[in-house]
């Protein structure tokens, strides 16, 4: 199935419409989306109250009329500093994605399409790395690394790319034997060209579909490395390291944890709805007119 | 072939593999460092104690002769020394690991009753509002960031209700039964202990629920996606066409060859059950493995933080090695290899 | 759609692939899936003289096994592969001896095993023991379908329905199986309705023949009749198909067009676009099936009552 075949695409897009929650889904992680990519660009004039600028008179208030979600400790708007600290969590899910799609991908195409030895020490690679639980891993990565936002990125890289590079296997195998290879092999382009302008394009959208439903994933992993201290560092409003700060109250004033958390939530069951029609929507099993 | 050789070819595919683990965390925590010596001395110590570090594990010699080593020192029990407590890792981490092991049995456990069932009356009640709503639950659990689930269920239960106590493994005021396993419930059920067993038991309830349900949502969707794919087979209708019962088809027939997907889904479980209970311990005050993780994180304590990562890996693999050894117990055309 | 068998006989249905004998043997036991089929208003399926088509699905699972039983055209994937045969056939010994009211033994108990071993021996498996102990994909094809046989007779159903439990066998096991059904039918006193689209098969085990066509019953009659007499336009045209090794110059005939859709069939009789007969009502009045012999009836307008 190539990727811009219009009919397929109608398909779908007509089976993802039917499916509410899907649909639902979708419309929520656009929303978020639209809102990280709002917040990046205009940077702090969406929000009414400057999310780093102290202010002990107001601390830990509850939600008000004149503070949403309350403040926090240090007398910070909770609102503003969630929706500060939207583009974090995109712009990790969205960067390790990605390059575990370029890196895994182009691993995994490469070794299910040369097959032998080279498939062999692939398998044996990933099954070292998915031995790890994911957090674990990212976790010792991390730390070995230091703390910092792009730190974290790339400890979740090393977890994240086995998953593409067997996925991206996989699928080269099943069309490894398709005729238009064969015939551009016979034509005398060499392995590398044959993957990068063959097998590549044709795995494409499988694996699209997969990174679509992991973002929800990475989101959630990565929220809880920052969790634990190895994100984004204070003061910046990342939501992890917000419920970290407010442990210490939830007794006296739960929103400080409870608000940012119920935010990470509500993206990752988004995009996790979203991708599951998705995925439906590409199964040929369950499509119907 | 026979179960048994089955296990031990499964049991040598092992050695590599542990090879591959332990190279890996070798490399991180000597090479992916920037300054292996002073990590592992701790951000405090004096410029000779950092020296006598760098000595004792050759962290200046070739990388063959090192991991050499490390190996070395992993099987003789020196996990390295944490400068933050200034104990042996290897005593911390089994120190804590009892309450690890029993908090992830217990939330396993819940985990399946609940999983399971639900999956198959899914799966029975394919495309039904009911069939909607378990899909529904499933997946929205699954997508709970633990530490949501935990601070609102101690948040509610604890601060609002005050129905049971928020951390720790018993009450300060009874005391532990004498540790035959190190496991609490087992230990108080073996020596006839009803207070600390009331009291163990209640302290248990909250984390291990929160844990099961973090991981029972995979349980049930996939027990649902199995079971659905059992009950179009040809085998079923024939228990049918026999006369059986449809509840002896369904539990019978259908679900036993249901069980062995299961079974796989149970060690891909732990995997991430284990990533959520670092964070459930560290919210609830379980000393587990996962709290002590978590506190070393924080204190920027590298040797332990890599003795956990260790002993997380080590647990996932032979959780993996006893699936598929049950694996193949229940499916008698999988020891055909 | 009108069809009896009586007690201790082979009734054959035989048609082409799509013809619906296979749906006609299911809804006799209730296992088509409901949402997509239907019974039409005011069917019966009679059943000892007992209307069992308006049976709620737990009704209906009291006459399967030991009322009615049923065995399927593929071994291979028709047994439960984690259970052992002994298993398997023990599920069928207990359950008619749940509903005789007998005593009903353990499961391993010696007097089960023994019934166990005893019903392989009916279907001639050599070694019985080994067999018993053994799973499902051990075993060759013809001996799964010799156990499913086994398993189906274990309850003691009166009647046995069998949907082509040959047709995916070689033909030297295929005859191995009839020959054994054939023996059985006599020692168990079961009533066989055999389904299967080979003429041949018919012609080694039944007593009596339907011919199927389109979901309708166009012929029926004692086998030796059908074969020597074919009354039915559509009989004729499959016996004169079948290549013959007495006359090995004669050109094998065919049936000109094909299978109709079974949900658009044609108007009046479904055969008559085919029919080298065929006469100006055939395509608008639908022929009644209609005793023309003692013992014979046909579907056809040259028939008429």
């Amino acid at each position: 199935m190539s990727l811009f075949d219009k009919n397929e695409l109608k398909l779908t897009g007509r089976y993802l419409l039917k499916n509410k929650l899907s649909l639902a889904g979708g419309i929520v992680a656009g929303a978020y989306l639209v809102l990280v990519v709002l917040v990046w660009a205009t940077g702090d004039l969406l929000v009414p109250y400057d999310p780093y600028v102290q202010n002990y008179a107001e601390a830990l208030r509850p939600p008000s009329g004149a503070h949403l979600f309350g403040t926090d400790d240090l007398g910070r708007d909770i609102f503003s500093r969630v929706i500060a600290g939207a583009p974090f969590d995109a712009q990790i899910a969205f960067a390790v994605v990605l390059a575990s799609l370029a890196l895994g991908g182009s691993v995994g195409a490469f070794a299910g399409y040369l097959g032998g030895k080279v498939e062999e020490a692939m398998m044996r690679l990933t099954d070292i790395f998915l031995s790890f639980p994911a957090l674990v891993l990212a976790m010792a990565v991390a730390i070995a690394i230091g703390p910092g936002l792009t730190n974290s990125m790339m400890a979740l890289l090393v977890v994240w790319w086995p998953w593409y590079a067997r996925i991206a296997r996989g699928e080269a195998l099943s069309i490894k034997s398709s005729q238009y290879i064969e015939a551009a092999h016979a034509a005398g382009l060499s392995d590398l060209q044959v993957v990068a302008r063959h097998v590549l394009p044709n795995i494409l959208m499988p694996l699209l579909v997969y990174a679509t439903l992991d973002i929800s994933n990475v989101v959630l992993t990565g929220s809880i490395l920052s969790f634990i201290g190895l994100g984004a560092q204070p003061p910046q409003p990342e939501w992890g390291r917000m419920v970290f700060d407010g442990q210490d109250y939830l007794a006296s004033a739960w929103w400080m944890s409870v608000v940012p958390a119920m935010a990470i939530f509500i993206v990752v069951l988004a995009f996790s709805l979203f991708g599951d029609g998705l995925r439906d929507a590409f199964d040929p099993r369950l499509r119907r007119r | 072939m026979g179960l048994l050789k089955f296990c031990v070819k499964r049991l040598a595919m092992l050695v590599p593999v542990l090879i591959g683990v332990t190279f890996l965390t070798f490399l991180i925590s000597r090479v992916v460092v920037p300054n292996p010596a002073r990590a592992w001395a701790g951000l405090k110590a004096s410029q000779a104690t950092v020296e006598a570090i760098a000595t004792r594990y050759r962290l200046n010699d070739p990388l063959h002769i090192q991991y050499f080593y490390y190996i070395r020192d992993l099987l003789s029990g020196d996990w390295g020394t944490s400068p933050v407590t200034g104990q042996p890792v290897i005593e911390n981490l089994s120190a804590f690991f009892p309450a690890t092991l029993e908090l992830s049995i217990v939330a396993i456990v819940i985990a399946a009753a609940l999983g399971i069932p639900l999956g198959v009356y899914a799966a029975v009640k394919q495309d039904q509002p009911a069939d909607h709503a378990v899909r529904l639950f499933s997946l929205g659990t699954y997508c709970l960031p633990p530490f949501l689930m935990a601070l609102v269920m101690q948040l509610v239960v604890f601060y609002w209700l005050r129905l049971l106590p928020s951390g720790g493994r018993l009450s300060p005021f009874i005391q532990a039964p004498p540790r035959i396993t190190g496991l609490l419930v087992l230990d108080s059920i073996l020596t006839g202990n009803v207070q600390s067993l009331v009291s163990a038991l209640t302290h248990i309830f909250l984390p291990a629920t929160a844990l099961a349900l973090l991981t029972f949502g995979l349980i049930s969707r996939l027990t649902r996606s199995s079971m659905l794919e059992i009950l179009r087979q040809d085998y079923v209708r024939t228990a049918r066409a026999k006369g059986l019962s449809e509840r002896v088809v369904v539990f019978k027939h259908a679900l036993r060859n249901g069980l062995v997907s299961i079974v796989t889904v149970l060690a891909l479980l732990f995997a991430w059950m284990l990533s959520g209970a670092i964070v459930i311990e560290y919210i609830f005050n379980w000393p587990g493995i996962g709290r002590y993780a978590v506190q070393s994180i924080l204190a920027l304590d590298l040797p332990a933080v890599m003795g956990a990562t260790l002993v997380f890996t080590l647990i996932v693999v032979s959780v993996n090695l006893i699936a598929d050894i049950a694996y193949a117990a229940l499916d008698p055309r999988i020891r055909l290899d | 759609m009108d069809l009896t068998v009586g007690e201790n006989e082979v009734v054959g249905l035989v048609g082409e692939s799509g013809c619906g004998k296979t749906v006609l043997g299911l809804s006799i036991l209730g296992l088509n899936p409901m949402p997509p089929a239907q019974l039409l208003e005011g069917s019966r399926i009679l059943f000892k003289g007992r209307n069992i088509a308006d049976l709620a699905q737990n009704e209906l699972t009291l006459i399967r096994g030991t009322g009615v039983s049923m065995i399927f055209q593929e071994p291979m994937t028709s047994l439960n592969p984690v259970f052992t045969v002994a298993d398997q056939i023990g599920e069928s010994i207990k359950l008619r001896l749940r509903r005789e009211g007998g005593k009903e033994f353990g499961p391993s108990s010696p007097a089960t095993k023994e019934e166990v071993l005893d019903a392989l021996r009916l279907v001639r498996i050599p070694d019985p023991e080994r067999v018993a102990n053994r799973h499902p994909h051990e075993l060759s094809g013809g001996m799964k379908q010799r156990v499913m046989i086994a398993m189906a007779l274990a309850a003691k159903p009166s009647l046995l329905v069998a949907d082509e439990p040959t047709t995916a066998l070689d033909v030297t096991i295929q005859s191995q199986i009839l020959r054994l059904m054939r023996t059985l039918m006599r020692e168990v006193k079961t009533s066989i309705l055999f389904i299967t689209h080979d003429l041949g098969v018919i012609a080694e085990i039944a007593d009596r023949v339907a011919v199927m066509y389109a979901g309708k019953i166009v012929e029926e009659a004692k086998v030796h009749d059908l074969f020597r007499e074919p009354l039915h336009p559509y009989t004729r045209g499959l016996l004169a198909s079948l290549p013959s090794i007495s006359e090995l110059d004669k050109e094998i005939e065919q049936l000109p067009g094909s299978v109709p859709d079974a949900l658009n069939p044609p108007s009046g009789c479904s055969f008559h676009p085919r029919c080298r007969y065929v006469m100006s009502q055939c395509s608008t009045t639908v022929p009644r099936l209609i005793e023309v012999k003692p013992a014979r009836r046909v579907a056809c307008h040259l028939y008429p009552e």
